[in-house]
């Protein structure tokens, strides 16, 4: 790495399904709050990164600049939601590294909560997806997971109870942290009885809708000793793609069982930061549903393939096990922000700032960020 | 955008329309893909042609949805999405709907065929189970003439 950088703040608005705010407002007070966490004066700010896709046009670079008095501000942009928030660290090292940026933050925020449509007409982007697949009915991410869910299930054997299993899990976390939207304890039992969406997959399979934002500032290792908090490295990241267009990367990838670009992006990452999965004290994995979150606990090498299922019903991403997987409850239960709630927890974590949730020991977290085809790792340390 | 906006996507349904089912194929490498490109994402070429298909496949996966995610599906609850290969255009895979007398008796590697009805779009083509022989469960099934082209 030539260059070492740190996230020195950490922002974010509280989890709600309808906050009632602007995506602007939102993104700004997460912005202003990990900025005053760092310890930095918003007209520091010299560069700006985020996704490619959805803040560009929803609250741009210009806005956020001109709001925080930020001059000759440097401003990138990767793939889109997941996989450009958890690779927003890249884009900052290369700034940093070459000079164009000093304090970089990182942002991104969703008002699907209140945007008519939600996530399901993000889709609506894709023109063959709206060509040939609405029309039949093919319309929400949750059938397209289904699909994955019951192709895995033939292939390896998943049972209801190893996804019932990941989802008390995530609620296990949740109720430990106590800020998440979801905070009933959810038992398997109960699983049972969550309604079902599209089967396999019931809605405690299935993301949060969420109306919020974060944020995180970064800033090289030199200067990162001197902010008011305690610096959580950025050990390495790795971003790899899939060829085949999000129109086609549900149904026509070579199979329905691992993510499109994970195990690279996660062999880049650990690469670079010269580590391996064993190495790996917690994860946030981008939960989108429960299926999701199982197949890259595989592909970015946390489990051998075929065995998370078994390894998820044994405890071994619950409170207390060998590997706890998203500290805050996930998307399952914390809050849906398409994983920039995922890197403030692991900074969380590694600032041992969890509370009850704390990983104990935790020195070296993993974070995933999904954008189908596209697919981000970061590794953080303390 | 729409498909018939979209000059790469309208025979599709077109052929639906005559009762074929057809996929785009490179003339110069001969493989499918789907869904429709201008050029080949296997060598490239421009050269692309619909190619009609036997219109019987396996389910690759399949799912029984409950929940309408767009008010036009409310009163078709519960519905199923199948995941279609044919043997004839491999490497490509349909979604399209899938009916069944009981989704209980749907699985993985399952025989269907398509029935063709009268109807614009998507609802000129479902599929239904097929036995291996390839003959229809249903009675009323329309089986297309395959031998076209």
């Amino acid at each position: 790495m030539t260059c070492e950088i740190a996230i020195v703040g950490i922002g974010e608005t509280p989890p709600v399904r309808r906050s009632g705010r602007t995506l602007r407002a939102m993104v700004v007070d997460a912005v202003m709050a990990a900025l005053a966490d760092a310890g930095i004066c918003p007209k520091e700010v010299d560069g700006l990164v985020t996704d490619a896709v959805i803040m560009p046009t929803q609250v741009p670079f210009d806005y956020l600049a001109g709001q925080l008095g930020a001059s000759n501000c440097f401003a990138a942009s990767a793939s889109l939601g997941g996989a450009g928030i958890v690779c927003a660290p890249m884009l900052a090292q290369h700034a940093i590294a070459s000079g164009l940026a000093k304090v970089v933050v990182g942002y991104f925020g969703v008002d699907w909560g209140t945007r008519a449509g939600g996530p399901y007409a993000f889709h609506d982007l894709y023109p063959a997806k709206q060509a040939f697949e609405k029309p039949y009915g093919f319309n929400a991410q949750p059938i397209y997971f289904a699909l994955w869910a019951r192709r895995y299930m033939h292939e390896y054997g998943l049972t209801e109870r190893q996804l019932g299993a990941l989802a008390v899990s995530h609620r296990q976390h949740a109720l430990l942290n106590g800020r998440g939207q979801l905070r009933d304890s959810l038992t398997f039992e109960q699983y049972l009885t969550s309604r079902m969406i599209a089967e396999p997959l019931r809605a405690a399979d299935c993301c949060l809708i969420t109306d919020g934002a974060g944020a995180f500032v970064m800033t090289a290792m030199d200067r990162a000793r001197d902010c008011s908090r305690r610096p959580v490295r950025v050990l390495g990241t790795g971003f790899a793609s899939a060829p085949v267009t999000g129109d086609s990367v549900f149904t026509q990838g070579s199979c329905l069982t691992a993510m499109p670009g994970a195990a690279e992006a996660a062999r880049r990452a650990f690469a670079c930061a010269r580590l391996g999965p064993k190495d790996v004290d917690f994860a946030e994995i981008y939960d989108c549903f429960s299926i999701s979150c199982l197949l890259q606990l595989e592909d970015t090498g946390l489990c051998r393939k075929g065995e998370a299922g078994c390894f998820i019903q044994d405890g071994g991403i619950a409170p207390g096990g060998p590997l706890p997987v998203n500290t805050h409850g996930g998307f399952l239960a914390y809050s849906y922000r398409l994983g920039i709630e995922h890197v403030t927890e692991a900074v969380r974590q590694l600032r041992h700032e969890a509370g009850r949730a704390q990983v104990p020991d935790a020195e070296i977290g993993l974070v995933t960020g999904l954008s189908m085809p596209d697919f981000g790792v970061l590794l953080l340390g303390r | 955008m729409t498909d018939e906006q979209i000059p790469e996507f309208a025979p599709f349904w077109r052929n639906v329309a005559e009762r074929r089912l057809c996929f785009p194929r490179c003339e110069a490498c001969g493989r499918f893909h789907w869904y429709p490109l201008t050029r080949c994402p296997h060598c490239f070429s421009a050269d692309i042609e619909w190619r009609a298909v036997e219109p019987r496949g396996t389910l690759y996966s399949w799912t029984v949805v409950r929940h309408a995610f767009a008010p036009t599906f409310v009163d078709r609850l519960p519905y199923v999405v199948g995941l279609i290969e044919f043997s004839d255009a491999p490497g490509i895979r349909l979604v399209s709907e899938v009916r069944a007398a009981s989704t209980d008796a749907l699985w993985v590697s399952m025989p269907v065929r398509a029935v063709f009805v009268d109807g614009s779009g998507a609802d000129g083509l479902h599929f239904i189970p097929a036995t291996p022989n390839g003959r229809g469960s249903h009675e009323d099934a329309d089986l297309c003439d395959s031998s076209v082209q």
